[in-house]
């Protein structure tokens, strides 16, 4: 149990210093010749190597030891660092990203995974090794290749010191030297001048300390890594002894290395250690911790309003009282559901870090050349949003490449630079994160689409649309306008994938393109998932909640302003247009909602397409932040409601799918119905009214709305 | 660790907790049987817990259960089965909840503060089972189960896992995975 926890953390740091490490890879790959970042991959490589001998996970082990000496070579400069091997290094990164990731799952990683870069990484090991800087490569102990190492057994002497708490770790002594001497032949001499009289001995502590000599074939590489968990909590020496003789220079530069880079490393590592520890700038929580915490202060949230419903009707002097503390409560309430909202963003850096290599795949393989510039990288969004935005806006940045810009040729011709430029951004606005893919390559080509959209019979050849109609055919379902299907993107599933991703969380995409020019693709997300802005709105006894991103206004309609196109189906004039009209109560079979148009309201809806539907309610009850909670997760999906909330009296209330409910046929005659019921003579009361005299919570909600609605007038 | 003292765990969210006879008499509160350390018990496998609807008494696994509710508020949901009485807030998470005397007998059960709601989980999955009381925890050994009849074993009444005597009743013991259409709620 213990170690799962342990391992679950380990697994967890692998992820940020893989990410570290690619970063580190992509400025190193676009340029940057800051010594400090192939230190910082070779530290990232080091400590995953490090966790993964401590849970015995030895394909990690092998790997990283592998990436570890080139990485090592490159940072003392034995390796040139060049753009081939940076990329071989991104390449080792990726497999190293699923080595671990299979280790995590406990899955046995494929033993062939990443052979071929293993050996590359092995040949350009082996060339640090032999080097250009022959003499000093050749002499130095532990610096020579590991895979081929041609020379014979070597004497070390080492010098082994634990500190006296070293016990309480659970590191033991005797497994350490009992490694030692699987490399070779040990001798090992005890110094136990430091050991009291016995009825002294405390017993949790280490009071001994060794001299070894060891001969062994192993490089010294092989011989810290015993120490690799003990040499923060000791002293330790490790020298070759057996230094040819008379040639002084190299037995000094063995032990420079030993003195100086090795405890220079060491030092870099445990400062790296101890800012994690005791740096209290950040911890590591488990998500499902924070999840629980967003629930339970959902609950109070909701409890809280319940009792501010009651509270409200307290009368008196006390009461008063009462009711200004509980105020001061949902504030303070709001705040911190706030607060632990906040702590589940992240920045959006941790995606664009992953798009110079994209880009870099994506050019290589089409022969273009690109620039990435990228702003707004401390953007903070929820981490569940972060996940679901890597795939739409990788492809949205090979889209880009594909066919956005265009060969160096191409741009010589017309007179742009060579390379391409593309750019990322993201800001925050007005609640959403806006984020855009920008490019200066040829623009959409609005003819050719719209020739390709003909062929594909998804529009009419006489069909006149808008530049922006043309432009957002791109997002239809099948539809591909690259001449030929290219590996990188385009197989007839593309941006209406994306734009599919990107509806499901609530998000909107459009696109700007001048020809010739360049595109923009702008994406809008809410900044989390877990809430979102509604509007409540009552049919019959039942509330529902409209998203308000998808809600344009509310009209009382008129009867004569509807007409019946068909049996079951009508229109109304709204804004110029003639908009299909559905109503809630037949979609959700409300038995005791209001079924006369004129008696309720229609709330002009409109989808991401830009496709309008007036649902008609009974009434609005205001707008306010929902937490919107699945459907599927104890039940099944419900057509017509994307999800749940709970609203301030505890219950549930569904919230609609607009665009769903816009591919349903409506399936009632409102004229019809009305007629019938006039019919039906005029004294039958109708259904709806006289509601709220039952439903305090609704006459509340009305009451707020009024409040709301005086607000927004005022402003 | 936390193996040894279940029973002494308050749930996070401070249900009360109280011995399962006062079952029913208070339908305000829940119950969860994991506070009563049942489930820690060698033979809790065995044990069930029976409800009645009607006359007619039923027993499905204690371990399946969570907790019991008094009957709370649901949501509608369209195009449903009568037995599906609609969704509703159980510590937020939306849960559906199921009419088991719609279920069994075709007839909507009218809510009284009497009636109870088995929070049952399953694969991973939470319901609720609207039924009228909570009557007995027993322990069935597997050898006393006896088939179901033959003849009743149409599609409907798949759920039936067999029948069991205590003292002078006769017990159903139900499936609630079989219970309801895959096309209603699957995996379950």
């Amino acid at each position: 149990m213990m170690e799962d926890r342990f391992k679950q953390t380990y697994f967890e740091e692998c992820e940020d210093r893989l990410l570290e490490a690619e970063e580190a890879l992509n400025s190193l790959q676009s340029g940057s010749e800051d010594p400090e970042l192939i230190d910082m991959v070779f530290r990232a490589v080091h400590s995953i190597k490090g966790g993964a001998a401590a849970f015995a996970l030895e394909q990690i082990v092998d790997f990283t030891h592998h990436f570890e000496t080139s990485l090592d070579y490159m940072r003392d400069g034995r390796l040139d660092v060049t753009r081939e091997r940076i990329d071989l290094f991104l390449r080792a990164k990726d497999i190293l990203d699923t080595l671990i990731a299979d280790a995590k799952e406990s899955e046995k990683s494929d033993p062939g995974l990443g052979r071929g870069i293993l050996e590359a990484l092995a040949a350009l090991a082996a060339t640090g090794g032999e080097g250009n800087d022959a003499p000093a490569a050749d002499k130095t102990p532990g610096q020579e290749d590991l895979l081929s190492s041609p020379e014979g057994e070597r004497t070390w002497s080492l010098v082994f010191r634990p500190h006296q708490d070293m016990l309480k770790t659970g590191n033991e002594p005797l497994f350490i030297i009992r490694a030692l001497k699987t490399l070779g032949a040990l001798q090992l001499t005890a110094e136990t001048d430091e050991i009291p009289p016995f009825d002294e001995l405390p017993p949790s502590q280490c009071r001994m300390s060794w001299r070894m000599v060891l001969k062994t074939m192993a490089p010294e590489e092989e011989i810290r890594e015993i120490f690799e968990f003990v040499e923060d909590m000791c002293e330790l020496k490790i020298a070759l002894q057996d230094v040819p003789p008379g040639d002084m220079p190299e037995r000094r530069r063995s032990q420079a290395v030993d003195k100086q880079d090795r405890p220079n490393r060491r030092k870099e590592d445990r400062e790296l250690k101890d800012a994690m520890s005791t740096g209290s700038s950040s911890i590591r929580v488990e998500l499902g911790r924070i999840d629980n915490m967003v629930n339970l202060v959902g609950e109070m949230v909701i409890a809280q309003s319940m009792l501010q419903e009651k509270v409200r009707r307290l009368t008196g002097e006390g009461g008063a009282e009462v009711i200004k503390s509980t105020e001061q409560l949902s504030r303070h309430m709001h705040d911190l559901q706030d607060s632990v909202m906040a702590v589940r963003a992240q920045k959006i850096k941790s995606v664009f870090t992953r798009m110079p290599r994209i880009i870099r795949e994506a050019s290589d393989m089409l022969g273009k050349d690109i620039r990435l510039t990228t702003f707004g990288e401390d953007t903070e969004v929820d981490k569940t949003v972060l996940e679901n935005l890597v795939d739409p806006l990788t492809h949205m940045v090979r889209n880009a490449i594909d066919h956005g810009i265009e060969t160096p040729e191409d741009r010589e011709k017309i007179g742009k630079p060579l390379y391409g430029m593309l750019q990322l951004s993201a800001r925050h606005k007005s609640g959403r994160i806006i984020i855009e893919v920008e490019d200066d390559g040829k623009g959409i080509d609005r003819e050719a689409v719209m020739k390709k959209a003909v062929e594909q019979d998804l529009e009419k050849p006489d069909a006149n649309l808008s530049d922006n109609e043309i432009n957002n055919m791109l997002f239809r379902p099948g539809f591909s306008t690259s001449k030929e299907v290219t590996e990188v993107s385009g197989r007839g599933v593309g941006m209406d994938v994306v734009k599919r991703n990107i509806t499901n969380m609530g998000g909107r995409i459009s696109v700007q393109s001048t020809p010739g020019k360049g595109s923009r693709f702008s994406l809008s997300l809410p900044l989390t998932l877990a809430v979102m802005d509604g509007m409540v709105v009552a049919v019959g006894s039942q509330r529902f909640v409209l998203p308000t991103i998808n809600t344009i206004e509310s009209i009382q309609p008129s009867l004569d302003d509807i007409s019946t196109i068909s049996a079951n189906c009508n229109v109304i004039k709204a804004r110029g247009e003639y908009v299909r009209i559905m109503p809630l109560f037949d979609v959700f079979g409300v038995t005791d909602a209001i079924t006369n148009p004129e008696e309720g309201l229609v709330v002009l809806a409109e989808s991401d397409e830009g496709d309008r539907l007036a649902i008609m309610v009974d009434e609005v009850l205001g707008q306010q932040q929902v937490v919107i909670k699945s459907l599927e997760t104890n039940y099944e999906s419900v057509p017509g409601a994307s999800a749940a909330t709970i609203l301030g009296d505890g219950e549930v209330a569904l919230i609609i799918d607009v665009p769903g409910m816009i591919a349903m046929e409506p399936n009632i005659d409102l004229k019809t119905l009305v007629a019938q019921n006039r019919a039906k003579a005029g004294a039958v009361e109708i259904p709806g009214s006289g509601i709220s005299e039952e439903n305090p919570a609704r006459q509340n909600a009305r009451e707020d709305e009024l409040v709301s609605q005086a607000e927004k007038n005022d402003g | 660790m936390g193996e040894s003292n279940t029973c002494e765990t308050v749930d996070a969210v401070g249900e009360n907790v109280s011995a399962p006879k006062d079952d029913g008499k208070d339908p305000g509160s829940a119950h969860t049987f994991d506070d009563m350390g049942l489930s820690q018990s060698a033979d809790a496998d065995k044990q069930y817990i029976t409800f009645t609807i009607s006359e007619e008494e039923y027993a499905t696994p204690i371990l399946t259960v969570q907790e019991i509710r008094g009957w709370m508020a649901t949501t509608p949901l369209p195009n449903t089965p009568a037995y599906v009485r609609g969704v509703t807030n159980l510590r937020g998470n939306i849960v559906p909840v199921f009419d088991l005397r719609a279920r069994f007998r075709n007839e909507l059960t009218e809510v009284t503060d009497r009636h109870v709601v088995i929070m049952a989980t399953i694969r991973g999955r939470t319901i609720g089972l609207l039924v009228d009381s909570i009557s007995d925890i027993l322990t069935i050994e597997t050898e006393s189960i006896q088939p179901p009849p033959d003849s009743s074993m149409t599609v409907e009444t798949q759920y039936l896992e067999g029948l069991v005597t205590a003292g002078k009743r006769m017990v159903a013991l139900v499936n609630i995975s079989k219970l309801f259409d895959k096309q209603v709620i699957g995996q379950l």
